[in-house]
């Protein structure tokens, strides 16, 4: 089996529960190098749970979940994985820390062996990656939601992760923050990087992603874009008497 | 008043020598404690030092001693609690606070014709230092220093985020718990000169001074230690001089700087 063909994510059966609610159940999908997953579902569908399970913040109630072939709780190699929470750094904007110190957390062992100029070199790679150079100084409370974003995506990027995990990214961010954050996503994956990306947004997934994961407390759909349309997809994804409104252009 | 006079005098250099070595100490765990909405800890851990004199004294143990041995429990078992999410992380501390000082007020009012003034262990004294305290202390302090400059950047990510650092490798329990342990061990090292009840101001102070300068993590601790070492060389002065509490001198002058860095930001420096 080839690189390309050893998957970076596996779930068997996964489920996970709350006490005596089920939060998700009989989830098995497979995540490859190259893909880009956008992962859909109303509140409470379970994304945020499951991407918990994936990092290892969780441990499933039932099944296996694999990180790069490893149960994500023993898993060493977190330099491979970039994680972007839901929510990160919403709490405190006063903070004290500038973009530059919020990317260089995201140093792994092996950046941090480096010399003073190489390490200021992937801190560049980094910046510039995100479209954040420009407030390298600033402190992270005073910059916009979008840069706040990208400051944690360049964080996300410093180690050159083969797999991008985002919770949530555009939550509270405009739309010409959210278009450049799509483009930059795509140039990351057009680079080969493995991306799997929550979001409320339909149209913008669909539009932007090479394949969706829908979940409504289970694996409702998981496939091309396309397979959206299908009829009772998203009235399981969305539950009855939901009517979901597709448009083909941006708000 | 004539400052070279201060060091013909053994007590007196023992009392600048340690007030030093908290002033360095105090922020470098202080500016964790405040960017992590955590400052009551520290004052948590004062007053169960407080509860480890009464203790020490009825056990008849050295009073360092039992304050570490109390001091580092107590932190270890907030930490615990606070992580199993059981109970919020603010009453946890607010427990124990008012939990040890009350046993600490029976304890000492129930012990008579003690030989020991505990106004020394509440405000601190220049007077009280030993060089025992002193050699404590010095140990600590390298503790400390050698834990910050090896976990620097795995505690500025848990600041930030714990399911982040997690996600990052990060053995997040076990750097709580070793942070909470060496906060302990501090404070139980400064009660001679700080006294119990300032020295979680002491911690807490310089760093909420340094951040009205609004700069990054790293030059806030730069800034949290200079107000901390020049707080603690000007507090001693004064109680040196005026004969007054040194852990309040010290306390003060901190406060002072901090009153400064807040109107300073807001009306003398706005850009």
């Amino acid at each position: 089996m080839s690189l390309v063909d050893t998957p970076l994510v596996t779930a068997h059966d996964l489920g996970f529960r709350h006490g005596e609610a089920s939060v998700l159940s009989s989830v098995s999908f497979e995540i490859f190098l190259g893909d880009y997953v956008g992962i859909l579902g109303a509140n409470g569908s379970g994304k945020t749970t499951l991407i918990k399970l994936i990092v290892g913040l969780l441990e499933p109630s039932s099944g296996k979940i694999e990180l790069f072939g490893d149960d994500p709780r023993v898993f060493r190699g977190w330099d491979q994985v970039g994680y972007v929470p839901q929510h990160v750094f919403k709490n405190d904007q006063n903070f004290p820390a500038t973009v530059e110190e919020i990317v260089a957390s995201g140093f792994g062992r092996d950046e941090r062996r480096l010399s003073v100029p190489e390490r200021r070199s992937c801190m560049e790679q980094a910046l510039e990656s995100a479209r954040v150079a420009h407030v390298r100084h600033r402190r992270i409370g005073e910059l916009s939601g979008g840069e706040q974003q990208r400051a944690f995506i360049a964080r996300a990027l410093a180690t050159r992760p083969q797999l991008l995990i985002l919770d949530e990214p555009t939550t509270g961010i405009d739309r010409t923050s959210e278009r450049e954050f799509y483009a930059l996503l795509k140039r990351l994956n057009d680079d080969g990087m493995t991306i799997l990306l929550i979001s409320h947004d339909l149209d913008a997934v669909a539009r932007e992603v090479k394949q969706v994961m829908c979940l409504n407390r289970t694996l409702v759909y998981f496939g091309a874009p396309e397979g959206l349309h299908h009829p009772g997809t998203l009235e399981t994804m969305y539950g009855d008497g939901k009517q979901v409104l597709f448009h083909g252009h941006e708000h | 008043m004539d400052i070279s006079s201060l060091w013909q005098f053994d007590f007196l250099r023992r009392a600048f020598e340690a007030g030093l070595l908290i002033g360095i100490v105090a922020p470098l765990l202080g500016i964790f404690l405040v960017v992590r909405r955590y400052s009551l800890l520290s004052d948590a851990l004062s007053h169960v030092s407080f509860l480890g004199v009464a203790l020490a004294l009825i056990l008849k143990i050295p009073i360092f001693f039992g304050v570490l041995f109390l001091s580092v429990s107590a932190a270890l078992g907030m930490e615990r609690l606070r992580s199993s999410g059981k109970i919020l992380g603010e009453s946890v501390v607010a427990l124990v606070l008012s939990g040890s000082l009350a046993l600490a007020v029976v304890l000492l009012s129930s012990l008579r014709g003690l030989n020991v003034n505990i106004m020394n262990y509440l405000f601190g004294s220049l007077s009280t230092v030993t060089p025992f305290d002193l050699l404590m202390l010095f140990v600590i302090v390298i503790l400390v220093l050698t834990f910050i400059a090896l976990r620097y950047h795995q505690l500025f990510l848990t600041a930030l985020d714990e399911d982040l650092a997690r996600v990052s490798g990060v053995r997040v329990s076990l750097l709580n718990a070793a942070f909470a342990a060496l906060a302990a061990g501090v404070v139980a090292a400064s009660l001679q000169i700080v006294g119990a009840l300032l020295i979680g101001a002491l911690m807490v102070i310089p760093v909420l001074a340094a951040l009205e300068l609004r700069r990054g993590f790293f030059v806030t601790l730069v800034f949290s230690e200079v107000i901390s070492l020049l707080s603690v060389v000007i507090g001693l002065l004064l109680s040196y001089r005026f004969d007054l509490a040194s852990g309040g001198a010290i306390v003060l002058v901190a406060m002072g700087f901090y009153f400064f860095a807040f109107f300073g930001q807001r009306f003398l420096f706005r850009d």
